[in-house]
C-alpha cells in the first residue's frame, strides 16, 4: 500500500459559542463540536466518500482539508507532509493542490463575472501564466475538459446565462485551473436536476481518470455515494462511525447508526407504498454542544448496553478488508441480529 | 473588461431613461454644467468672482435696482440702468485753452424716473468743466467747476448728491407755490424733478416728462499737460441687469453665475470624497468582523455623534474661513452617511458562497473587498453621493449665513448672507433674496432627482415593476 | 364519486413582460378517496404550478385561463374569491408548502401562529381551539408544550409536523404536500413519510404528494402523475411506473434509469442530453422531442395527450 495523498489524524474542530456570565465566572466552556477526533486515508487517484446527515461534520470536514479552517486538534498530512499549521506560502501552495466544488454552482460565482473572469482568478491569484493567452489558452482547456464546448462561447457569457448543470461544470473547471491533486466536492450535483445529475458526475469521473485526480466527495445521499465513491466514511455527530469500501458498507452494515440511515433511505421500487416504514432508531440528535457519554450514538441505539455509556468511546476497528466499524457489539448484533436489541425503536 | 462596462452602462441608461425624475435631474445638471463653461459669455461682469468685495468695481451700477424684466409686467416702467458714451466731441482752440465738447443723449422713455444721473471723466492738470443738462421742452440746468491739480482726479457729478438746488430752482417757476414754501432743496427728490413735466408737480407729485435730454460736457484745458478722458453719463435706473443690483450696486445675475461653480464644487467634491472613504471603511468594517469591525464601530461612532455646524462654526472662526477648509470639514463629517448600511450590506455579501469560493482559492482580503464587495456597492455609492450634494452646498450656504464663510469667493449662500445682514426683506428687496435661494433649492433638487432615479434602478425593493 | 379531486384540461399561464409562458397546459388528472397521488418532475415542470393552480392561488403574473378543478364533484373554478377563502381554501383541501418551516414567524408562539389560522376560518371560543391544535398537535407526534414554544427552538423535522398539523385542523379532505421532506435528514424524512401514511389511515385523508425524488414517490405514492414542461406525459400506478416491467413513457424511463440504487451496483445512471424547454417558446408537438431517445418523426409535429394503454395507465406517447 502506498503512501496515501491525504492523512487524516484525530482530527478535531471545536467552535466556542457564547457563553453567560455565570458560565465564564465558573470556568465553563461550551463548544460545538463539530469534528471531534476523526482519522482515515485516502489514496490517490480515490474517491472517497464523507456520508451523513446535517451537522454530522462532513462539511467542516471538508473545509479543514481545505484549510478554510483551523483545526483545534489533530494533523493534517498532505503528500505525506504535514500540513496542519502553514502558512504563507506553504499555504499558497497548499491552496493550488486542494480545490473545492461547491454545492449551489449559482452562488459558488461571482454574478458579475464572466466565466472567463471566473475561470481566471485562481491563474491571477497565483499569478501563474506568463501571458494573458496562455492563461486563456487554459481556460479553454479547462472548459473543453469538462465538455462545456465551444469554449470560446461559454467564456463571454455570466453565470445566470447558464444553466444548472453547465454551472457546475464551470464550477469543476474553475478548480482544474491550477492542476489541484485532490479536489474535496461538496454536495455537488444536489441543486442539479435529477435528468442532469449523472451527467455531471459522468463528467467528474471522466476528469478524475484523465488527470489522476483524487476526489473527496461530501453528501448526505447515500444511492448516489454508493454509485460514485470507492470507499466512504459514515459520519455522526463528528465522529466516523464506519468506513470501507462503498459497497461493502452499504450492502454488509455493522454499525446501529448506518443500519438506521440505511433502512430510512427511499427505494424507487414498487410494493412498499402501504408500509410503515421501521427505522432502527430513537430518539434526536443531540445538540453537539453536549455529545453523550461514551459511545456518543448510544442515547439512540436500539442495540445499547450499560458497557457503551460507562466505557470509553470506541474507536475504529478493522473488522477485515478495510471495514473499520466503531462498535463494541458489532460482532454479537451481526451474530444475533434482533435478539441483540436492548430496546424499541421509537419512530 | 471594457465590453461588460460598456454593455452595463448602456442597460443603466436604458432603465435611467425611463425614471422621470431622472431625466429632469440630469437636463438641470447638464444645465448647471453648461452655465459654469459658458461663465464668461453669461456673464456682464466677468470679474464678478474676484472682485465681489471691491467697491470699486460696481461703481457704475445703480443701488438696489430691480431686475429689468420687471418692466415687462408694471404698467408704469422704470427707468433702465445705462451708461451713456459722448454721442459726440468737438475739439476747438480758443488761444491757448484747448475745448472739447462733448455731448451725451439720453432718450428718456420711461414713466418712472432713474435714481440718479451721474457725469463722471477724469481729469488731469488744469481743467474747468461746464455741465449743461437740456430737457425736451429747452429748459435747461447748468453748472460750472474749475479744478487745478496736477494729479489725475475723478470728476463726479451726481444729480441726486450735488445738484439738488440747482434743480430746485429750475423748479420754481412751474412748481405749486405752496409746496414751494414747505419744500427745500434736501427733502425733494431731484432726480425725479429733474425729469418731470414742468407743472405745478414738478415738486411733489411729479408726472415723467419723456423725450430726449442732452448732457453737454465742456472742458477747458489750460495747459498740454491736462487732458479729460473716460467721460461718461451714468443713469442709475430703476432696473439694471437680469437679476437687479444689492445694496452694494452690484449685479446678482453675475454673482448667481459665479456662485455656480462654487456649489458644484462644494457638492460633487465633498459627495465624492466622503462617500468614497464611507463605502471604503463600511466594507472593511464589514468584512474583517471581529475586532477590527469593532473599533471601526466606535471611531464611526465618535464622528457620527459629533454635530456638524456647531465645529464648523468654531472652525471658522479659529482658522480663517477658506472654501477648502470648509470642504475638508464638510468631508470629515459626511463620511460617517453612507458606513452603516454599507457594512450590513458587506456583512450580507461576505456570506455568499462565491467569496468563499475566493478564499479557497488563496484570494487576499485586498482581492476580495475590492474585486468582489466593492463593484457590488458601486451602485448604492453612486445613489448616495447623488444624494450627499444638497447637503454640502447647504451647509455651505448656513455657514456664510452666519458670516463665517469664506470672504474671498462669490458663493449663492453669501449673497444670501450679504442680503440678510443688509435687511433686504425688510427693504422689499426681494430679487436679492428669493434668486440664490432658488438656486440653492434647485441644484439641490437635480442631485435629489439623480440620487432617486438612480435609487429606484438600483435598489431592488423600490423597483414598482 | 369515487374521485374526491377530478382536474380536467387545466390551464395557468403566466403573463411575463417577455410573454406568455404555459406553465401548465390542458392538464388532467384524478384523486381517488383515500389515496395519494404523487406529482413528480424536475425543475421547471409545472408541479407547484398546478398545485396553487388547486388551490385557486396562482403567483402573480399567473392566471388560471381554463379548465375545470371538481372537488368532490363541485366545480370551483367559478367560485369568486371571497368563497374559496371562507369554504373551500384550507377547509376542503389545504397545502404543506415546500419549505414550509421557514413560514412560521419567528417572533411569536406556535400556539399563536396556529390559533391566527384556526381563528381566521371558525369561530371558535378559546376552549375549543385550544382543544383541536392538542389533538392535531399530538396526532403528528409532538406533545402540548410545543404551543409554548417558538420556531427557532423546534428541530426541523417538528417544525415540519407543526406545519402539517396546521394543514390538517380544519378537517380537509385533499391535502397537498410540495416537497415536504426536501430539507430534512434522512431520518427525519421517514419519519414524516411515515407520519403521512398513519394519518391517511387515521383520517381518511387524500393527498397529492408531489416532489423530484423518484426514490420517495416510491414508497409513498399509490398513484403517480409524471410532468414534463407543463404537460403530463403519464399517470399510472406504483406497480406500472416502479414495477419490474418498467414504465411506458421515454422521460420516466430515462428519469428511472437516472435514480442511483442503494442496494444495487449500478454501472452506469443514465442522463438526459439538454435542458427542460423555456416555456416561452416551447418546443412543438411533443415538448420533449428534442431531448428524446427514442423520437419519431411525428412527434415533433404532432401534440401528445395522456391516452389509456392499459387500465389505469396513461401515457402521453407516440410510441405507445
Amino acid at each position: 500500500m502506498s503512501e496515501p495523498i491525504l492523512k487524516v489524524d484525530n482530527l478535531k474542530k471545536w467552535f466556542p459559542v457564547k457563553r453567560s456570565m455565570r458560565q465564564v465566572l465558573n470556568g465553563e466552556r461550551t463548544e460545538v463540536k463539530a469534528v471531534d477526533g476523526i482519522s482515515f486515508e485516502v489514496q490517490k487517484g480515490e474517491i472517497f466518500g464523507l456520508v451523513g446527515e446535517s451537522g454530522c461534520g462532513k462539511t467542516t470536514t471538508g473545509k479543514l482539508i481545505m484549510k478554510l479552517l483551523d483545526s483545534t486538534d489533530g494533523k493534517i498530512y498532505m503528500e505525506g507532509e504535514d500540513v496542519t499549521e502553514i502558512t504563507g506560502d506553504a499555504l499558497a501552495a497548499h491552496r493550488r493542490k486542494v480545490q473545492m466544488i461547491f454545492q449551489d454552482p449559482y452562488a459558488s460565482m461571482n454574478p458579475r463575472f464572466k466565466i472567463m473572469d471566473v475561470l481566471m482568478e485562481p491563474l491571477v491569484i497565483h499569478k501563474v501564466g506568463e501571458t494573458r493567452e496562455e492563461q486563456e489558452t487554459w481556460a479553454m482547456k479547462a472548459l473543453e475538459e469538462v465538455k462545456l464546448t465551444p469554449p470560446e462561447e461559454f467564456l463571454s457569457r455570466h453565470p445566470h446565462m447558464l444553466s444548472g448543470g453547465q454551472r457546475q461544470r464551470a464550477a469543476t473547471a474553475r478548480t482544474l485551473m491550477l492542476s489541484p491533486s485532490i479536489i474535496v466536492a461538496d454536495e455537488p450535483v444536489s441543486m442539479i436536476d435529477l435528468s442532469t445529475r449523472a451527467e455531471i458526475l459522468h463528467m467528474m469521473r471522466q476528469v478524475q481518470r484523465e488527470l489522476g485526480l483524487t476526489y473527496i466527495y461530501i453528501t448526505h445521499d447515500l444511492s448516489t455515494a454508493r454509485y460514485f465513491t470507492d470507499r466512504l466514511a459514515v459520519m455522526y455527530l463528528g465522529r466516523i462511525v464506519e468506513m470501507g469500501n462503498a459497497g461493502e458498507v452499504i450492502d454488509n452494515t455493522l454499525h446501529p447508526y448506518s443500519k438506521a440511515l440505511i433502512e430510512a433511505v427511499c427505494e424507487p421500487v414498487s410494493g412498499k407504498v402501504n408500509r410503515i416504514k421501521e427505522v432502527p432508531i430513537k430518539g434526536e440528535i443531540p445538540a453537539a454542544t453536549n455529545i453523550p457519554s461514551g459511545c456518543r450514538f448510544h442515547p439512540r441505539c436500539v442495540y445499547a448496553t450499560p458497557e457503551c455509556w460507562e466505557q470509553p468511546e470506541p474507536e475504529l476497528r478493522d473488522t477485515g478488508n478495510g471495514h473499520m466499524v466503531a462498535c463494541r457489539r458489532y460482532e454479537e448484533i451481526l451474530e444475533k441480529g434482533d435478539a441483540a436489541m436492548t430496546s424499541e425503536a421509537e419512530f | 473588461m471594457k465590453r461588460k462596462d460598456m454593455s452595463q452602462l448602456r442597460a443603466f441608461w436604458n432603465e435611467f431613461k425611463r425614471v422621470k425624475f431622472g431625466i429632469v435631474g440630469l437636463v438641470l445638471f447638464v444645465v448647471f454644467v453648461l452655465i459654469v463653461l459658458l461663465e464668461p459669455v453669461l456673464m456682464p461682469y466677468r470679474d464678478a468672482n474676484d472682485r465681489w468685495r471691491d467697491m470699486t468695481y460696481w461703481l457704475d451700477s445703480p443701488r438696489n435696482a430691480k431686475p429689468v424684466w420687471v418692466n415687462w409686467f408694471t404698467a408704469k416702467d422704470y427707468a433702465v440702468a445705462e451708461v451713456l458714451e459722448p454721442t459726440s466731441v468737438t475739439e476747438s482752440q480758443v488761444g491757448s485753452v484747448r475745448m472739447i465738447t462733448m455731448e451725451f443723449d439720453y432718450d428718456f422713455h420711461y414713466q418712472r424716473p432713474p435714481s440718479d444721473l451721474q457725469l463722471v471723466t477724469r481729469l488731469t492738470g488744469n481743467a474747468s468743466v461746464q455741465m449743461e443738462l437740456i430737457r425736451p421742452d429747452g429748459e435747461t440746468l447748468s453748472y460750472q467747476r474749475s479744478t487745478s491739480s496736477s494729479g489725475t482726479r475723478e470728476l463726479r457729478l451726481s444729480i441726486a448728491q450735488n445738484l439738488q438746488d440747482k434743480v430746485f430752482r429750475l423748479a420754481i417757476p412751474f412748481a405749486d407755490a405752496d409746496v414751494i414754501a414747505v419744500e427745500n432743496p434736501e427733502t425733494i427728490d431731484a432726480v425725479a424733478t429733474l425729469f418731470a413735466v414742468a407743472g405745478p408737480g414738478m415738486l411733489r407729485d411729479t408726472e415723467p416728462l419723456e423725450g430726449n435730454y442732452v448732457c453737454r460736457l465742456t472742458v477747458a484745458l489750460g495747459s498740454s499737460e491736462s487732458s479729460v478722458d473716460a467721460a461718461h453719463v451714468i443713469i442709475a435706473g430703476g432696473v439694471a441687469g437680469w437679476m437687479g443690483t444689492d445694496a452694494s450696486k452690484r449685479d446678482i445675475w453675475s454673482g448667481l453665475i459665479a456662485g455656480t461653480k462654487w456649489a458644484l464644487l462644494i457638492g460633487l467634491l465633498t459627495s465624492f470624497v466622503s462617500v468614497a472613504v464611507g463605502v471604503v471603511y463600511g466594507v472593511v468594517a464589514g468584512y474583517f468582523g471581529g475586532w477590527i469591525d469593532s473599533m471601526m464601530n466606535r471611531v464611526f461612532e465618535v464622528f457620527l455623534s459629533m454635530p456638524l455646524l456647531p465645529i464648523l462654526i468654531v472652525m471658522s472662526a479659529v482658522f480663517k474661513p477658506s472654501i477648502w477648509t470648509m470642504i475638508i470639514m464638510m468631508c470629515l463629517f459626511f463620511w460617517v452617511g453612507p458606513v452603516k448600511t454599507v457594512r450590513s450590506m458587506a456583512l450580507q455579501i461576505k456570506e455568499n458562497t462565491y467569496i468563499e469560493a475566493a478564499k479557497a482559492l488563496g484570494a487576499s482580503h485586498r482581492r476580495i473587498v475590492f474585486r468582489h464587495l466593492l463593484p457590488q456597492l458601486v451602485p448604492y455609492a453612486f445613489a448616495t453621493m447623488a444624494l450627499s450634494v444638497p447637503a454640502a452646498i447647504v451647509y455651505e450656504a448656513s455657514i456664510s449665513l452666519i458670516g463665517l464663510g469664506d470672504a474671498t469667493v462669490v458663493t449663492w449662500g453669501q449673497i444670501l448672507q450679504d442680503a440678510y445682514a443688509s435687511g433686504a426683506v425688510l427693504q422689499g428687496t426681494w430679487w436679492w433674496v428669493v434668486p440664490p435661494g432658488i438656486a440653492i433649492a434647485l441644484m439641490g433638487m437635480t442631485f435629489a432627482f439623480i440620487g432617486f432615479a438612480m435609487d429606484t434602478i438600483l435598489n431592488p425593493k423600490l423597483r414598482t415593476r | 364519486m369515487d374521485n374526491i379531486l377530478e382536474v380536467k384540461d387545466l390551464e395557468l399561464h403566466y403573463f411575463t413582460q417577455k410573454g406568455v409562458v404555459k406553465a401548465v397546459d390542458r392538464l388532467s388528472f384524478h384523486l381517488k378517496k383515500g389515496e395519494t397521488l404523487g406529482v413528480v418532475g424536475e425543475s421547471g415542470c409545472g408541479k407547484t404550478t398546478m398545485a396553487t393552480a388547486l388551490l385557486k392561488m396562482p403567483t402573480p403574473p399567473g392566471r388560471i385561463v381554463g379548465g375545470q378543478i371538481l372537488l368532490d364533484g363541485d366545480d370551483i373554478m367559478p367560485l369568486s374569491e371571497s368563497e374559496i377563502r371562507r369554504r373551500v381554501r384550507w377547509e376542503r383541501i389545504s397545502m404543506v408548502f415546500q419549505g414550509a418551516m421557514n413560514c412560521l414567524t419567528p417572533v411569536y408562539t406556535i400556539e399563536k401562529q396556529m390559533r391566527e389560522t384556526l381563528q381566521q376560518h371558525r369561530q371558535m371560543d378559546k376552549a375549543e381551539t385550544a382543544e383541536r391544535m392538542r389533538k392535531y398537535l399530538n396526532l403528528v407526534g409532538l406533545s402540548d408544550d410545543i404551543l409554548k414554544r417558538y420556531p427557532h427552538e423546534l428541530s426541523g423535522g417538528m417544525k415540519q409536523r407543526v406545519v402539517i398539523a396546521t394543514g390538517l385542523f380544519l378537517e380537509p379532505k385533499v391535502v397537498i404536500c410540495d416537497e415536504p421532506t426536501t430539507a430534512l435528514d434522512v431520518v427525519v424524512q421517514a419519519e414524516i413519510i411515515n407520519l403521512l401514511k398513519s394519518l391517511k389511515e387515521e383520517l381518511g385523508l387524500s393527498f397529492i404528494f408531489i416532489t423530484h425524488d423518484l426514490s420517495i414517490e416510491a414508497e409513498v405514492s399509490d398513484r403517480i402523475m409524471v410532468m414534463y414542461a407543463g404537460r403530463a406525459v403519464e399517470i399510472g400506478t406504483n406497480e406500472q411506473i416502479y414495477g419490474p416491467q418498467g414504465s411506458a413513457h421515454p422521460y420516466t424511463q430515462r428519469l428511472l434509469g437516472a435514480t442511483p440504487r442503494l442496494h444495487e451496483e449500478v454501472k452506469e445512471l443514465s442522463f438526459i442530453p439538454g435542458t427542460p424547454p423555456d416555456l416561452l417558446d416551447p418546443p412543438s408537438g411533443c415538448r420533449f422531442h428534442p431531448r428524446c431517445p427514442v423520437v419519431m418523426e411525428r412527434c415533433p409535429h404532432d401534440d401528445v395527450w395522456v391516452r389509456e394503454v392499459e387500465p389505469e395507465h396513461m401515457v402521453a406517447c407516440w410510441r405507445c
